[in-house]
């Protein structure tokens, strides 16, 4: 679902407004960087702060325009056809890839990648309306098997990243 | 003339190590392949190929990503005329004509046409790289702190100016992107900025995690959102060469195509489609027959594939030059170039011969290996568009999971190319293009360095009004900032822009 005009200048301007304030209070953390001279050096800070006003003005402009031209009039939600379910798949995506990422210590690469790319040949085939048949689950599986491998062999041998 | 004998050198090394030429024959058919998939970008095939080259030297690693650099841009053409779909943004204008001419049972020609005007933009965009590089570096070599930050600045207005969609978003895009580069510990003072209580955000925000999730694991995203798409291919491949008498009078329109593809090409962030788009509206504006394009004739095909492939030369001169990604591949590039242990600037021509000339014969041995390749096995090639959807979707998130760990060895890595995935994923839904993103975290680090460095030196901010270089260049840029309020009327339209293209980063 993409979203244009106003309603989506809004947005912007409301998320990187969000990016600035914590941008601001987290800059330094808890350091103790007041105390501190850098002679002619403006320091470290000069620069993120610079960055942080300027993003602060365009967000601000990007917010009060928007509401001028009113964010519920001019506006234009694209939809993709399959409604907001679509966007069920990149969720998916991402919440598997995050778990992947966690868990790939504990189960070591090859076992895991099998897994996760069983589990997403097996998704994306069922969404292409494809019969299962225990011929084509060994297939998938032969494929998922194939392609762990493949990328194995090609980072953890040649290239030589020692994968977990 | 050193610059000479470091391609010669490189030229012997070709004949007596077969490994180099190797491996860009393999990039060649990978990047083919990458780009003849829809749905993967070439920019997507790079940033996930691009730690396959960690362990290699720097030879073999340049040789390799040119392969695939200039190979993948041709490959997205093989889509556009057999399923009518671009494999790539760039690809975008060849399915007017090619398609047709393919419906018309003569693919083979239409894609023998897309090649040889590939190789004639590639070897056009090259030859323009090798006269006007070494100009620019020579004249750059004299800039200062003050200079440098002034073309920095240029170079990102520019990017915001010439990226699809709104510029006022791409501008705070690539703010943001010069935001991220300043996470980490600081160079000059070792204090930690950014760190949020995570000691592993010390280390600041690698580029090639950023551009793997912004440009390969978003395109994932968007292609799961997008769902299976129905086409029907044509298969039908039996002639693959023009007569003669047809082929021989497009030359004019190659010359044209490939001089737009050069002259876009090195306008920062520019792109293929732009280049594309112009040279096909000005083929057709010249043209006696303007009624014919989009029936399947070879001007069509010829002016943008030139175009396409001659971007890859004009891209890579203000990259080796100045240090500025000409578009998001060469930013993708430069974020290699960095793991390797060189940062392109004028100073490479002073002190790196090697790498100019390794990319030189690179980019020239790819164009050759491209063309050679990609007439040999343009059958071959066409089969690629039966590969399983959910074999690859699934393969190109593994492969961005190992392409960011192999990094570091971080697994810290992979959650950041898993954030800016979703943020790439994001942020076109709000019609932000992406890529300033990545060109702001490679210029950040310049940028702050010469603005620190011009105020320690001469300690006031009216050094960069004082110097007629960097005076001239932000005069400009604040030119490029202005030009689409003033182009508007005066409204703020500049504020919504238009959407990036399908598949522009």
């Amino acid at each position: 679902m993409d979203v244009r005009g106003a309603r989506a200048d809004l947005i912007v301007g409301v998320v990187f407004l969000a990016v600035t304030i914590v941008g601001y209070f987290g800059l330094y953390g808890g350091q103790d960087v007041a105390s501190l001279d850098f002679g002619n050096d403006p320091g470290p800070g000069l620069f993120p702060y610079l960055l942080l006003g300027s993003l602060c003005l365009l967000s601000l402009w990007s917010i009060g325009w928007s509401l001028v031209r009113g964010p519920w009039r001019d506006t234009e939600v694209l939809r993709p056809s399959g409604g907001w379910q679509r966007m069920l798949l990149p969720a998916a995506m991402v919440g598997t890839l995050v778990a992947y990422t966690l868990i790939l210590p504990r189960v070591g690469f090859l076992p895991l990648t099998f897994v996760f790319a069983l589990l997403w040949i097996l998704i994306l085939r069922i969404e292409d309306d494809f019969r299962m048949t225990p011929a084509r689950l060994l297939l998938s599986a032969l494929q998922a098997g194939g392609l762990s491998w493949v990328i194995y062999y090609v980072f953890g041998k040649l290239v030589k990243v020692p994968l977990p | 003339m050193p610059l000479a004998n470091e391609v010669l050198r490189i030229f012997l090394r070709l004949a007596s190590d077969p490994r180099p030429l190797g491996l860009s024959v393999l990039g060649v058919i990978i990047g083919i392949i990458f780009g003849a998939l829809p749905g993967i970008s070439s920019t997507m095939s790079l940033a996930v190929l691009l730690p396959l080259t960690f362990g290699m030297d720097l030879t073999n690693a340049i040789m390799f990503l040119m392969a695939v650099f200039n190979s993948s841009v041709y490959g997205g053409s093989i889509a556009a005329i057999l399923i009518n779909i671009p494999g790539t943004p760039g690809s975008i204008v060849t399915q007017m004509d090619g398609h047709p001419m393919a419906k018309k049972g003569r693919a083979g020609e239409a894609i023998t046409y897309a090649i040889l005007a590939s190789a004639f933009g590639g070897i056009f965009g090259w030859i323009l790289l090798m006269f006007f590089a070494p100009l620019i570096a020579l004249a750059a070599l004299k800039f200062q702190s003050p200079e440098y930050a002034a073309v920095t600045f240029f170079g990102l207005t520019m990017l915001a100016y010439a990226s699809p969609g709104s510029t006022f978003k791409a501008f705070v895009g690539g703010i943001f992107g010069l935001l991220l580069a300043t996470v980490g510990l600081d160079a000059g003072t070792n204090i930690s900025r950014f760190e949020f209580g995570i000691p592993a955000m010390q280390g600041g925000i690698s580029i090639i995690p950023l551009a793997v999730g912004i440009f390969g694991l978003s395109e994932v995203l968007r292609g799961l959102e997008i769902g299976p798409q129905r086409f029907e291919a044509i298969r039908n491949i039996t002639r693959l060469f023009p007569p003669w008498k047809e082929l021989w009078p497009t030359w004019p329109a190659a010359v044209r195509g490939g001089l737009i593809g050069v002259i876009v090409g090195a306008i920062p962030a520019a792109g293929s489609a732009i280049g594309v788009v112009v040279s096909y509206a000005q083929e057709k504006q010249l043209s006696k027959h303007p009624e014919l394009f989009g029936t399947g004739i070879p001007e069509g095909i010829v002016s943008p594939e030139s175009s396409n492939n001659a971007c890859v030369g004009g891209a890579l001169i203000p990259m080796m030059t100045l240090g500025i990604p000409g578009d998001s591949m060469t930013a993708v590039l430069i974020g290699g170039l960095l793991i390797h242990g060189l940062r392109p600037g004028p100073a490479l021509f002073k002190d790196r011969l090697d790498f100019v000339a390794v990319v030189y014969v690179g980019l020239l041995v790819a164009v050759v290996l491209t063309t050679l390749i990609g007439l040999l096995g343009a059958r071959a090639f066409a089969k690629v568009l039966d590969a399983p959807r959910s074999v690859l979707l699934a393969g190109v998130a593994v492969l961005c999971v190992v392409g960011s760990y192999a990094v570091n060895n971080s697994l810290f890595d992979v959650l950041v190319m898993v954030v800016f995935g979703v943020v790439g994923y994001l942020m076109p839904k709000g019609g932000m293009p992406v890529a300033p993103v990545g060109f702001g975290l490679i210029l950040g680090p310049i940028l702050e360095e010469n603005i620190r460095r011009s105020l320690v030196v001469n300690g006031t901010w009216w050094v960069f009004l004082q110097r007629p270089i960097s005076l001239a260049m932000i005069l400009v840029s604040v030119a490029a900032l202005v030009y689409p309020m003033l182009r508007r009327g005066g409204t703020p339209g500049l504020l919504t822009g238009g959407q990036p293209p399908a598949g522009e980063p």
